[in-house]
């Protein structure tokens, strides 16, 4: 009854596209209260995002860019809309959701495969079944020699590779990323990229990316979502056209540097357009 | 010239030594002059008595200590007092923080009554306490009990609402339950500040005893220096001090050294 409703209300039949959506944000809004005021950190913000699709949300400081994403996570709850992800409603945290945040957040009494099997423990399951999954994914980012250390003897760079291992254990289908990278010097951000692309490339999962980087943003995505402030709105949604794989060259290309001029432009715009 | 690298010379250990050094000078200048100044009569041994006085007591009170004769049985019962007080302490202030830190309702029924009992002279009890449990160990098991749990108590509440937001968050990403989230993330992360709690707590556990002790007791190393008082028998009075003393930094640094063990992660490898 309520989906009818809201296949009314949507007015058309779900597109070959959506059909294999991984995610669906459909007139979300959320309002804070702070005493008598209310704050809009977003308003009417609808997306799509492809299975398999990595989507970037850039914009200003205060643009609701990651209140989007933590209501994508179901750690905030929405003042209105709908989220669903693979055409469930998210009313609350999800195993079909793998989070990365601005540190690492490594618990630092446990060793780095155990930092990496802490989901695990938390859902419940058998620790036996995934260690071996553990040690592999900590080969994939090149930390194979660090799985009994403790995190506080690796870099950040590193601690942000065991967060991913930790992040892919259950093999969620849909990845969350809020500014993961933006506490790292600009050489570590740069190979932390190349490395998630790397990693990305095999597993080909949905990732939704949080950055005030654009150069970031167009060099990782397949579609850079440009946000305004007050309220937080989707300004305009810039397609990267750039092949895959990508690697340090593409960086230098007259095609990545229009990319990120246009993203920019964007961004300096005045008001919100309309036509997007 | 050599490419060989040169062993760095290990500086901390160099000044640290010589600290040391330079500590145990100062201390043993300190009890120069003050024997200098008893034997010249200046204060007189009522007062204050000479060092070698007061090691000659300590002497003899080791030596009963090891040789079994009354001041062992005062010593034990002492130190029984204080572990058994600090258990209880510790062990009630631990499960009341833990309930006041996780449970809203609890929070709001204990806090009128612990910030009125923690306003209060604990040790003015003392009196009370001798009423209601007796002349003999419980009273001052009580006593220290009293006295070593708000440490603690006030210490775990601190260390579960510190804990830093970002691993709250990343357990609630996960759905984790509240227990799950205190066992794995909150317990943990509070540890330092739980152990400063018992380090203070095993301090106040001490004093709890003793005072238990002055107030009315038939044992214990109190009830000696209360003894010793009323016999004008001054170096004794010290020489307990002293064992009371060490008593209490040897318990300090048995924590400290347990603490080091559990909380590696808070001294970061080199």
């Amino acid at each position: 009854m309520l989906a009818a409703v809201d296949n009314v209300q949507l007015g058309r039949p779900p597109s070959p596209a959506e059909a294999g959506c991984a995610i669906e944000v459909d007139r979300l809004a959320k309002a804070y209260r702070l005493g008598k005021e209310t704050l809009v950190a977003l308003d009417d913000v609808s997306l799509v995002v492809r299975e398999g699709e990595f989507v970037s949300l850039v914009g200003p400081s205060g643009c609701g860019k990651s209140t989007l994403l933590n209501i994508v996570a179901g750690l905030v709850a929405k003042s209105s809309g709908r989220v669903t992800v693979r055409g469930r409603e998210m009313t609350g945290p999800s195993r079909a959701i793998g989070m990365m945040f601005q540190s690492p957040v490594l618990l630092p009494w446990r060793t780095n495969i155990d930092n990496v099997l802490l989901p695990i423990e938390v859902f419940r399951l058998d620790l036996g079944d995934y260690r071996e999954k553990a040690r592999s994914l900590l080969r994939l980012v090149g930390l194979e020699g660090f799985a009994d250390r403790y995190p506080l003897e690796l870099s950040g760079g590193m601690q942000q590779r065991v967060a991913i291992c930790r992040m892919l254990l259950y093999d969620p289908a849909v990845l969350l990323m809020d500014e993961p990278f933006s506490a790292l010097d600009e050489m570590s951000r740069e190979f932390m990229n190349l490395e998630l692309l790397r990693i990305w490339d095999e597993l080909r999962k949905t990732v939704v990316f949080v950055t005030h980087n654009i150069g970031e943003a167009v060099f990782l995505s397949d579609r850079v979502v440009v946000m305004s402030a007050r309220p937080g709105r989707i300004s305009r949604i810039v397609p990267v056209g750039l092949p895959r794989p990508r690697s340090k060259e593409t960086l230098a290309s007259d095609a990545f540097f229009h990319l990120v001029t246009a993203v920019r432009k964007t961004l300096d715009e005045p008001a919100p357009r309309t036509d997007s | 010239m050599s490419l060989r690298p040169e062993p760095i010379p290990d500086e901390t250990g160099v000044t640290g030594r010589k600290e040391v050094l330079v500590g145990l000078a100062g201390a043993l200048a300190v009890l120069v002059i003050w024997e200098a100044i008893c034997r010249a009569g200046l204060v007189s041994r009522l007062v204050l008595p000479a060092p070698s006085a007061i090691g000659v007591e300590l002497w003899s009170a080791l030596r009963e200590i090891a040789l079994g004769g009354p001041m062992r049985g005062h010593t034990l019962i002492t130190i029984n007092e204080i572990l058994a007080g600090f258990a209880v302490g510790v062990s009630l202030g631990f499960v009341l923080g833990v309930m006041i830190a996780e449970i809203p309702t609890a929070r709001r029924v204990a806090m009128p009554w612990l910030i009125a009992l923690n306003a209060a002279p604990k040790i003015a009890l003392a009196p009370l306490l001798l009423v209601w449990f007796g002349f003999g160990m419980g009273s001052k098991i009580v006593m220290a009990a009293l006295i070593a749990f708000f440490p603690l108590l006030i210490n775990v509440v601190a260390g579960l609402s510190q804990v830093e937001e970002a691993k709250l968050k990343l357990m609630r990403s996960l759905a984790a339950s509240r227990s799950m989230t205190l066992v794995k993330v909150k317990l943990p992360d509070a540890m330092p500040l739980i152990f400063a709690g018992l380090k203070t707590a095993i301090v106040l556990a001490v004093v709890g005893a003793v005072v238990g002790e002055f107030v009315g007791a038939e044992a214990g190393l109190g009830h000696v220096i209360k003894q010793s008082e009323f016999q004008l028998d001054v170096a004794q009075t010290f020489a307990v001090i002293v064992l009371l003393s060490v008593i209490g930094i040897a318990f300090f640094y048995a924590i400290e050294h347990l603490e080091r063990r559990v909380l590696f992660w808070t001294h970061p490898p080199r």
